[in-house]
């Protein structure tokens, strides 16, 4: 089982609000962010989902663990792509905020998105070794 | 060396450009000549024939006047010799030469352009081109007719020598005392010389009995008139002396029609003396009053001031007058540009107007303004949008049901805009139509998720809808992914604002987001006075710096605001405490009066499916009604157990003490729809 730490790509965070691309093998894509989410970075974070979905990844990662507050706008985002997921592939969310966490509670997508504290957990969910826990 | 060739190119370019500039000039100076020169041409050319009218017949005269006329366009320059006295005898006629071609316009230059070249003594004198500018000119008189010869004796000197030289030969050719040959000889020497367009010649035409006419046909300035003076003696021919007076008077005529300052140079050109006065009198004006005299009829009865003015008009050179009117044309076509601005943003503003007006009403559909009472419970309702004016994604209604009860639908659409509001229309009109039918709001939003969900497309809504029974004074609200309402008791306490905690765990998904929903709602009693805020994530989500303004703030406001709050004034007090709105605003206030007591939660209501039943969202829901954890073991597996008999299960919890009675219900009706739809896919 691939490590989240061999990355074959890997691009730092940038500015106030980044977002980090890796691949932690073939198949698997994480997104991970940093910052506020809200109206005018939701785009940002749709685009990084699309173009790994493009690029063939099956196995979503959405990594919040540093995003600080998300708005409804990106909240659609990853309502619209866990809408658009093909027939055996996955997404999760690694989500340990507060304030996330009460967003997905509040609008009810705590039970559609498979929410994981951690990265390997959240990793082992869109590989198939565990089963949802939402 | 590419640069070198560009740079040659570039230059000829250049040097054509100003070529074709300096072409334009002339031309333009030509049209633009003062008419003085012209006038003195006149006189000249006239007094030509006069000249050759003493030896010759009149046609002939008048060839010479003609081309002494057409002549006379290029010959008002020539800066004839005027001003030098005219008694100092000139050795060179050629002298003046040396200005050929040089432009006489200048009043530098144009001091002797006034006068009349020509200049003829006394009868039988021979006659004589004026000198060029700036030298002394010349005059011959009667017994100087030698000097005169001997400058046509120097042709090399001069440049218009043509003239001269025909007038040489004529001498040498008529020895005869035949006039009439002579006095044509004369006026095709003559002739010559105005061909070049410089020269004066002054027929000298004699007495018939001398027949060597001395005719000198004297260069002048090189763009000189041509001036034949003819001093015709009284005793010539007294036919061509019949032509001579009536040649006189038409030019005593068009002098007469000249400006006063050019009637003494033009002179009456009747007798011998005909131009004599006119040197005299020529040599004192200067270039400025002539062009004020082209510019102005009467210059002397103008005042000073606009002598200046004219004057300062007349010497500015042609290119800045080219300029100007470059200049003057790119106002004209700038005034004419912003002047169809100026017309095409009036149109737009009205069509502006228009649309807005149009929006309005639009909006005013969509965003329906509820009655002021409904029933025992005020209503108020407003909106903000986010970005101009116009309906975004934010919807609400107020409106009363069978039985006295009333009803609310509050929604969030996602995304804002144009592209939100038919989707916004048709959850506001869905939702309220099962409420309407008599569903309950968990069902109403149920039922609207398993119909909307297609046609929703990519975007999904939030959605909350409460009715509230005034018999019993409860509130029955069920949201799908949308805030729960604020209820604020009254008169609000500064302490605690907030008397209603709900419970938010979970809370069903948004109509559209692919999941079930209608799964969860909550009763409240309100048996005293109190206010229920409802709104949508665009008032908690505005900004207060980088903090959230958060439903903790709402509340405050909705407290401070008392009684006579209002939706409007709500969102007028959300908008002064922050500085960005990002998302639309909207708000319904609903204020319930009579009675006592604090308002509280009655119920809560959780509908399990077989997949809910087993997993921590339930949990958390338990925990967070206030069941024990002693009970939640059993109550969870009991859900599961009946999720898996009947697929959903509705979890009950009733609030009458201290810890919630929990108990479960079937909803066939639901079991029903799920396994038709099952079936179908």
């Amino acid at each position: 089982m691939a490590s989240p730490t061999d990355t074959p790509t890997q691009q730092p965070f940038t500015g106030a609000f980044g977002i980090m691309q890796s691949h932690p093998d073939e198949r698997t894509s994480v997104v991970a962010l940093e910052g506020e989410l809200d109206l005018g970075r939701a785009p940002n974070l749709k685009w990084a989902l699309v173009d790994s979905l493009d690029a063939g990844y099956r196995q979503l990662v959405v990594d919040l663990t540093h995003v600080t507050f998300m708005d409804s706008t990106a909240l659609g985002v990853l309502v619209g792509v866990n809408r658009s997921l093909d027939v055996g592939a996955r997404m999760s969310i690694v989500c340990v905020h507060a304030n996330v966490l009460k967003i997905f509670e509040l609008s009810g997508m705590d039970g559609t998105f498979a929410i994981y504290p951690t990265l390997d957990q959240a990793l082992a969910y869109v590989r198939g070794h565990t089963s949802r826990i939402g | 060396m590419a640069s070198y060739a560009s740079r040659l190119l570039s230059a000829s370019r250049r040097r054509g450009v100003l070529a074709a500039i300096a072409a334009a000039c002339c031309v333009l100076g030509c049209a633009w000549l003062p008419a003085a020169p012209a006038d003195a041409k006149h006189v000249k050319a006239v007094s030509a024939p006069v000249a050759s009218s003493e030896a010759t017949t009149a046609p002939q005269s008048k060839s010479a006047e003609r081309e002494a006329k057409a002549e006379g366009s290029g010959a008002s320059q020539s800066p004839a010799a005027a001003a030098a006295p005219v008694e100092r005898p000139s050795e060179s006629a050629a002298v003046g030469h040396k200005r050929r071609g040089r432009p006489s316009r200048l009043p530098a230059k144009s001091q002797a352009g006034e006068a009349p070249a020509g200049v003829a003594s006394g009868p039988r004198s021979a006659s004589r081109g004026g000198a060029g500018a700036g030298k002394p000119s010349h005059k011959a008189t009667g017994p100087r007719s030698s000097s005169t010869s001997a400058s046509a004796q120097e042709p090399t000197q001069s440049g218009e020598t043509s003239a001269q030289r025909s007038a040489a030969l004529a001498r040498q050719k008529k020895g005869s005392g035949r006039k009439g040959k002579a006095g044509k000889t004369v006026t095709s020497a003559l002739r010559q010389g105005t061909a070049r367009g410089a020269s004066n010649a002054q027929v000298p035409a004699g007495q018939s009995s001398e027949p060597s006419a001395v005719a000198t046909a004297a260069a002048v300035g090189t763009t000189a008139t041509s001036s034949v003076v003819a001093p015709a003696a009284a005793k010539t021919a007294s036919a061509a002396g019949v032509h001579a007076r009536r040649v006189a008077r038409r030019t005593r005529h068009r002098v007469a029609k000249k400006p006063a300052g050019r009637r003494g140079a033009a002179g009456p050109p009747s007798t011998a003396t005909l131009l004599l006065p006119t040197v005299a009198s020529a040599t004192t004006p200067a270039r400025a009053p002539r062009v004020a005299a082209k510019k102005t009829p009467a210059p002397t009865s103008q005042p000073a001031l606009v002598k200046t003015i004219t004057r300062i008009v007349g010497v500015v050179p042609m290119a800045v007058w080219m300029l100007i009117a470059a200049l003057v044309a790119l106002a004209l076509a700038l005034g004419v540009r912003s002047r169809l601005a100026a017309r095409r943003t009036r149109r737009l503003e009205r069509q502006r107007g228009q649309l807005l007006e149009d929006v309005g009403l639009l909006q005013a559909a969509l965003l329906p303004v509820p009655p002021m009472r409904l029933g025992p419970v005020g209503t108020t309702a407003a909106y903000r949008p986010a970005d101009g004016p116009g309906a975004g994604g934010d919807f609400y209604d107020v409106f009363a049901l069978e039985g006295g009860q009333l009803a609310v639908i509050i929604g969030d659409v996602s995304g804002h805009g144009r592209e939100a509001l038919p989707h916004t229309a048709l959850l506001r009109f869905t939702v309220r139509a099962y409420l309407e039918a008599g569903l309950p709001p968990r069902k109403s939003l149920q039922t609207a998720g398993t119909v909307l969900e297609r046609q929703l497309g990519d975007s999904f809504a939030t959605v909350l809808a409460a009715t509230y029974h005034p018999r019993r004074r409860t509130f029955t609200y069920a949201s799908a992914g949308h805030p729960p309402p604020i209820v604020i008791p009254q008169p609000a306490t500064a302490g605690d604002a907030r008397s209603i905690k709900p419970v938010t765990a979970g809370s069903a998904p948004p109509i559209g987001a692919g999941m079930r929903t209608g799964t969860r709602q909550t009763v409240i009693a309100v048996p005293g006075p109190a206010q229920l805020c409802f709104y949508t994530d665009g008032v908690t989500e505005a900004r207060v710096g980088t903090d959230l303004f958060g439903d903790a703030r709402l509340a405050a406001a909705l407290a401070a605001l008392g009684r006579g709050a209002s939706a409007a004034t709500l969102l007028d007090s959300v908008a002064e405490q922050t500085d960005a709105r990002p998302d639309d605003m909207a708000a319904c206030l609903l204020r319930v009066e009579g009675g006592a007591g604090a308002p509280a939660i009655l119920v809560e209501e959780f509908e399990l499916d077989r997949d809910t039943a087993a997993s921590a969202r339930t949990e958390r829901f338990l925990i967070a009604c206030g069941v024990q954890p002693a009970e939640l073991a059993e109550i969870m597996h009991e859900a599961r157990a009946q999720a898996e008999r009947f697929d959903t299960v509705l979890l009950e919890l009733r609030f009458d003490g201290a810890a919630p009675v929990v108990s479960m219900h079937h909803d066939n009706v639901v079991h029903t729809a799920e396994l038709a739809a099952a079936s179908v896919s």
